[in-house]
């Protein structure tokens, strides 16, 4: 059997192959790359935005609107009050909040808790599907399923009182969100952003961010309604 | 603690979007209030003007938070301490500055954790 490997290995090493294909021609038990490794699937760590921080995600090759979200943009809620009063990003704008988060694993579950309000989203692992006749939600409810060694989440069940990201991009409560996490290096995050909402725009498109790993951070106290300090001015367009 | 001498803070809340982010201007003055506070810390600064006219200049950072993890702290600044302020301008004209970077009394040089 040695004899065997070690043969095969010349042979590999020869033809230049991986040390993947040189342990399945071996016989050694490997994982497949459907099910990926404990340690490309580990998320954990605190992250932050890798460059500069960018409020606007909504037209990275995006969709024109559809009637409905032209009137939205008119008559929705003012994307500064939401703030001030402290009311929660949704998903994806979450993820252009200039705050820290950080990514917990846990048995059937991820958290993410985000240091911008300190909200903390349950991303079920366990094989579930969504619940039917969800009651809409500011963040939305969240499954997630492994490809290889990305999160693919797959959050529905939004209320519409959310804006998409922060430049006034509206979404209905049809708004369904996918999100592909992978870490692609020890380092790095990246999240793969697929938006669709069929009430308010004409198709679905994709955004991306890239987060740094923080490993001297911690998540901190953050308490927006000491926001509320702050009066609104009389143009919030400015 | 020092008492809050100086009115309200004369931006609302809001992000990058009130500020000239393609223009740098940099100020010298002496520190009046100092507040490390969310949503924005904030830093008042009384600039001396030609002809003896002092100008009282409102600099921003961001949040509380990310301001610490840059290196502000509570004793980082005081009322009376000389400070150089370079950041971006205001969009309305008003004496605004959202902090880059500054120079403190000791010599220190502390930059905003991200633009």
């Amino acid at each position: 059997m040695r004899h065997r490997a070690v043969l095969i290995a010349t042979i590999a090493f020869t033809l230049g192959l991986s040390p993947v294909f040189l342990a399945s021609a071996a016989g050694v038990p490997q994982a497949s790359q459907a099910q990926g490794s404990s340690q490309a699937r580990d998320l954990s760590g605190v992250w932050f935005t890798q460059g500069k921080v960018r409020a606007n995600f909504a037209f990275e090759g995006g969709a024109p609107f559809l009637p409905w979200g032209e009137e939205r943009v008119k008559a929705g809620p003012q994307k500064e009050a939401l703030v001030v009063l402290c009311i929660p990003p949704g998903v994806p704008r979450v993820w252009t909040e200039p705050y820290p988060f950080e990514i917990i694993s846990l048995p059937g579950r991820v958290l993410i808790i985000y240091e911008y309000q300190h909200l903390i989203r349950q991303i079920y692992t366990d094989g579930r599907e969504h619940p039917k006749d969800l009651t809409p939600t500011y963040m939305g409810n969240s499954i997630g399923k492994w490809e290889g060694n990305t999160l693919v989440v797959d959050t529905t069940g939004f209320n519409d009182k959310t804006w998409i990201d922060g430049s006034r991009h509206p979404h209905s409560d049809a708004l369904h969100v996918v999100e592909r996490i992978q870490r692609v290096s020890h380092e790095t995050l990246q999240v793969d952003i697929t938006i669709d909402d069929p009430k308010t725009y004409v198709k679905s498109w994709t955004a991306q961010r890239i987060f740094d790993l923080k490993p001297d951070w911690e998540i901190s106290e953050q308490i927006c309604e000491e926001n509320n300090t702050y009066l609104f001015p009389p143009d919030n367009s400015k | 603690m020092s008492l809050i001498l100086v009115s309200h803070p004369v931006l609302a809340h809001h992000g990058f979007a009130a500020f000239q982010m393609d223009q740098v201007s940099t100020i010298k003055g002496t520190v009046v209030d100092y507040e490390l506070i969310n949503p924005h810390v904030q830093i008042f600064l009384k600039v001396e003007q030609e002809g003896g006219k002092a100008v009282d200049w409102n600099v921003e950072g961001v949040s509380l938070n990310m301001m610490v993890r840059a290196g502000f702290k509570r004793d980082s600044l005081k009322a009376g301490d000389t400070v150089s302020v370079t950041g971006h301008p205001g969009k309305n004209g008003k004496p605004v500055l959202l902090l880059m970077k500054i120079m403190l009394a000791d010599g220190r040089v502390l930059s905003a954790p991200y633009e």
